[in-house]
């Protein structure tokens, strides 16, 4: 399975903001392009980071450890998260949805791939 | 229903390993979508931690090794489905014992959800030393509900 990350960033309102978006599944295989994005973020000093996970049908606790880590570097509310369907279940059921800002997007998920 | 599987033991093939169980489940049983996802999630955490034996092993050799392989089994039988994972990866970094409590995500210590993960989301769980390495079997009860943490708080770790 191929797992593609990108980086975009923008501005609104006089503050910088950057999304990594995740298309795939983010496992042992396609992790470090995932982590080296996250790496790359957290070291640019953004107003407000996303990271956009939507379109992402997996993700391993190593995936948990990454998003665990941008939160600690970008500091609270600085993060959010968004997911939906399996994705957002496993960082709600791990506990650590409020760490990392998670955005629970499963409402549309379903409606939209229906 | 019965299938067995042998994989180079290298990071390409988790999502394979992941493949191969999930629609052998989904195929030969009634589980809820969410319990299958969580199949998903327990045979990724596995063979992961499998793969980066045979890693941690390959490290202290110079020049280029044979990755080696990892067999993977998943029965259904009795109500239950059975997952074992065995590696010749030189043996678990983890307690054989366990427990196998997730790190404290609030004091920022990341990394070590592997065991944990499993742990919650599976009826019984298992780490033995075997052979040159590590076999985890992980059990799911095909009657059972995802309800996260039962067994810890029931009747404490059923690690056998």
């Amino acid at each position: 399975m191929l797992c593609d990350v990108s980086v975009s960033t923008s501005s609104r309102a006089g503050e910088r903001e950057v999304t990594i978006q995740v298309v795939g599944e983010l496992d042992l295989a396609t992790i470090p392009e995932f982590r080296s994005a996250a790496r790359r973020v957290a070291a640019a000093d953004y107003d407000n980071v996303q990271v956009d996970l939507r379109a992402c049908e997996f993700i391993d606790s190593a995936a948990l450890g990454v998003l665990l880590g941008l939160a600690r570097r970008v500091g609270p509310g600085r993060l959010a998260v968004l997911a939906a369907g399996p994705v957002a279940q496993i960082i709600t059921l791990t506990g650590v949805a409020e760490l990392v800002g998670l955005v629970d997007d499963s409402a549309s998920h379903g409606t939209g791939r229906a | 229903m019965i299938v067995r599987l042998t994989i180079p033991a290298r990071r390409e093939f988790v999502a394979l390993a992941r493949q191969v169980v999930v629609e052998s489940a989904r195929r030969e049983t009634a589980l809820a979508p969410e319990r299958l996802e969580d199949i998903r999630l327990i045979v990724s955490e596995a063979v992961t931690n499998a793969v980066q034996a045979h890693s941690r092993m390959a490290r202290g050799h110079s020049g280029p090794t044979d990755p080696g392989t990892i067999d993977l089994s998943c029965d259904v039988s009795d109500g239950r489905i059975t997952i074992v994972v065995t590696d010749s990866g030189g043996g678990s970094e983890v307690p054989l014992d366990g427990p196998f409590e997730p790190p404290d995500a609030s004091v920022g210590r990341i990394g070590g959800y592997g065991l944990p993960i499993i742990d919650m989301l599976s009826d019984e769980l298992s780490v033995r030393a075997a052979g040159q390495g590590t076999r985890i079997t992980v059990v799911i009860n095909l009657d059972g509900q995802r309800d996260v943490g039962r067994r810890s708080a029931a009747n404490g770790r059923s690690v056998s």
